[in-house]
């Protein structure tokens, strides 16, 4: 039940950050950079965060063949270009350093 | 009350983000703030900056009479009355004003306890369940912050399980009185609050809320708990010994007391949330002051990739909290203005904030675990001067401890968070067995990886791949759910209490 509640908080965690980056984006593809790169950081590690909880419940309530097809496709939905997180980090620290806060654009 | 003009009027069903799409224009986030609630969060930053931030050392120190003066003055600027109607002596302002306050006076973690339990457990069972008499009573002191509020529900050997308390009531032989026995644990202002809202079981089962006054025959508050944290707040047992409630003090139906109980906890789970989100927002500020002076090897610690790490995801994840606390809140508030003249009607408000339950409950466990986070990595920051009281980064990480235990436990409500979803799901009321069969078919027919041009298409894609990810472990519950009894089937919808 835990690894299921995780799956559920971190998919509404993930789809909030990406629509409010979205709503910037539509008013200002420059100015919402910034935005976009910490949800991209954001939604990186929720990823990887979901699919070890999928794991974890398929191993739970599933063997045998049902088992191995159910984890082929996770491994499949897993199979995604990954973003630079490490520049995108990077770009993120400057950014709030310099102004001394947190901020969105 | 204010509205949000910034959203298209359509009501979201609460928990339908894992089976339905949305588009930007349907949710609310901070770039939609009005000049009016820009103006009280600027309000309640400023009180914060003046009035707590430079009493906190009282505080720590259980000045209670400086503590019931700020409650006061946050009354005074309409702080503490948000969801009190205006006929009450309150400002009924909307839900995310609410969630401004608690973010926006978010700077000492005992005075937002302090303030919290006033506003939001201490006051709104009134607000929700009160008869006009006692409305009229009552929410103008609590509004004004003349008199403080407090909640008492957990007992020694009753905590999650809150209706099992041993607490009882029983009418007096002239009827005009119930008589309570028992004792309350962890009742947060209960050194200094003027009212209470006590939970009890009416002869031995009928589980009732009553509204106590401190000065009630038979009513004794015990010794200050010695805290981990929040010391800036108070916290005692309560103790009741044949203590004399008038018959018109019980608040809401007799026997319905899980009713007020459980329905104010969601608010103060939206508010808890937006509450970690402002705290973390000082956090990092305190963190980069401190990076941008401390030198080592040469150079300002700011430099190094490691540190710049953990402020990058520090910012990321208040974005985040951001996004999805007033996500939350907007959906509340346009679900309430499309009540047109009935929005004054608390009864349908309490009914759409519980509509959102599941939202509720998933700030309240992100936004307290997102926190714990920031004032770890805030500590690591800090080196050797996070460990030591002479720096705010020690406080901040034994203050916000006690946000994953209070307003539920995470695990209850994870709990809740899963039991919730399912109980809509098998009642009918959330398609989500349809949602699950068509994305699983999705996955099976091997849908296309492209990606268009479209802005954010990427991100979006992977938004929908967490559903699917999610769903389909998800099915595979489904298939053993159904293959059990009935009985199992209930037991399994009924995790959630």
């Amino acid at each position: 039940m835990g690894a299921i509640a995780n799956m559920t908080i971190e998919t509404y965690a993930m789809e909030s950050a990406v629509l409010r980056a979205h709503k910037l984006a539509m008013q200002s593809e420059e100015t919402s950079k910034h935005a976009l790169n910490m949800t991209r950081v954001y939604i990186s590690g929720a990823m990887d965060r979901i699919e070890s909880a999928a794991k974890m419940v398929i191993a739970a309530c599933a063997e045998g063949d049902m088992l191995r097809s159910q984890l082929a496709i996770l491994r499949r939905l897993s199979k995604y270009e990954p973003f630079n997180i490490v520049a995108l980090r990077q770009a993120i620290a400057q950014k709030v350093l310099e102004s001394g806060k947190y901020l969105v654009a | 009350m204010a509205t949000l003009t910034a959203m298209p009027a359509s009501k979201i069903r609460g928990g339908s983000f894992l089976i339905e799409e949305r588009t930007p224009e349907e949710v609310f986030t901070p770039e939609d703030f009005s000049e009016q609630h820009q103006l009280i969060a600027q309000t309640a930053e400023e009180f914060a900056n003046k009035e707590i931030v430079p009493n906190i050392e009282k505080m720590e120190h259980k000045d209670f009479a400086v503590i019931r003066d700020l409650v006061r003055k946050a009354g005074e600027l309409g702080l503490s009355g948000v969801d009190v109607p205006e006929q009450y002596g309150g400002m009924q302002m909307d839900k995310v004003t609410s969630s401004i306050i608690a973010d926006r006076i978010a700077k000492y973690g005992g005075f937002s306890t302090t303030w919290g339990a006033h506003t939001c457990i201490g006051t709104l069972p009134i607000v929700y369940f009160g008869t006009e008499e006692q409305k009229k009573k009552y929410l103008p002191g609590l509004a004004s912050g003349e008199t403080v509020g407090a909640y008492a529900l957990s007992e020694s050997s009753s905590g999650s399980d809150a209706l099992n308390c041993r607490t009882s009531a029983k009418l007096s032989a002239e009827g005009k009185h119930y008589v309570l026995n028992g004792e309350k644990m962890w009742i947060t202002n209960a050194g200094f609050a003027d009212l209470f809202i006590v939970f009890a079981k009416i002869d031995g089962e009928k589980f009732t809320a009553f509204i106590i006054e401190r000065g009630f025959p038979g009513f004794s508050v015990g010794a200050e708990e010695h805290k981990m944290g929040i010391r800036g707040s108070s916290t005692c047992p309560l103790i009741l010994s044949d203590c004399r409630v008038p018959v018109e003090n019980v608040l809401g139906e007799i026997g319905k007391g899980h009713h007020i109980a459980f329905n104010v906890l969601n608010v103060g789970r939206f508010k808890l949330g937006a509450g970690c989100v402002g705290s973390a927002r000082n956090c990092i500020e305190s963190a980069i002051a401190y990076a941008k002076q401390r030198k080592a090897f040469g150079k300002v610690i700011a430099d190094f990739g490691l540190i710049r790490e953990k402020i990058a995801n520090m910012a990321a994840g208040i974005f985040t909290g951001e996004a999805m606390a007033y996500r939350t809140v907007g959906m509340m508030d346009n679900a309430i203005a499309q009540l047109g003249a009935e929005h004054e009607d608390m009864a349908q408000v309490r009914k759409i904030i519980d509509e959102y339950a599941v939202e509720c409950s998933i700030l309240k466990v992100w936004g307290s675990e997102f926190i714990d986070y920031v004032v770890d990595e805030s500590v690591q920051i800090y080196g050797g001067y996070g460990f030591v009281e002479e720096y705010p980064a020690e406080r901040n990480y034994r203050d916000v401890r006690v946000n994953r235990i209070f307003e539920g436990t995470n695990e209850i409500n994870r709990l809740l968070i899963t039991g919730f979803l399912l109980k809509r799901a098998l009642s009918g009321q959330l398609p989500l067995m349809p949602a699950i069969k068509k994305l699983m078919d999705e996955v099976l027919s091997g849908a296309s990886d492209e990606i268009s041009d479209a802005p954010l298409a990427q991100e979006r894609k992977l938004v929908t791949t967490a559903k699917k990810m999610g769903f389909s472990p998800l099915a595979l519950r489904r298939r053993n759910t159904c293959r059990r009894s009935k009985t199992s089937r209930r037991s399994w919808v009924q995790l959630r209490t």
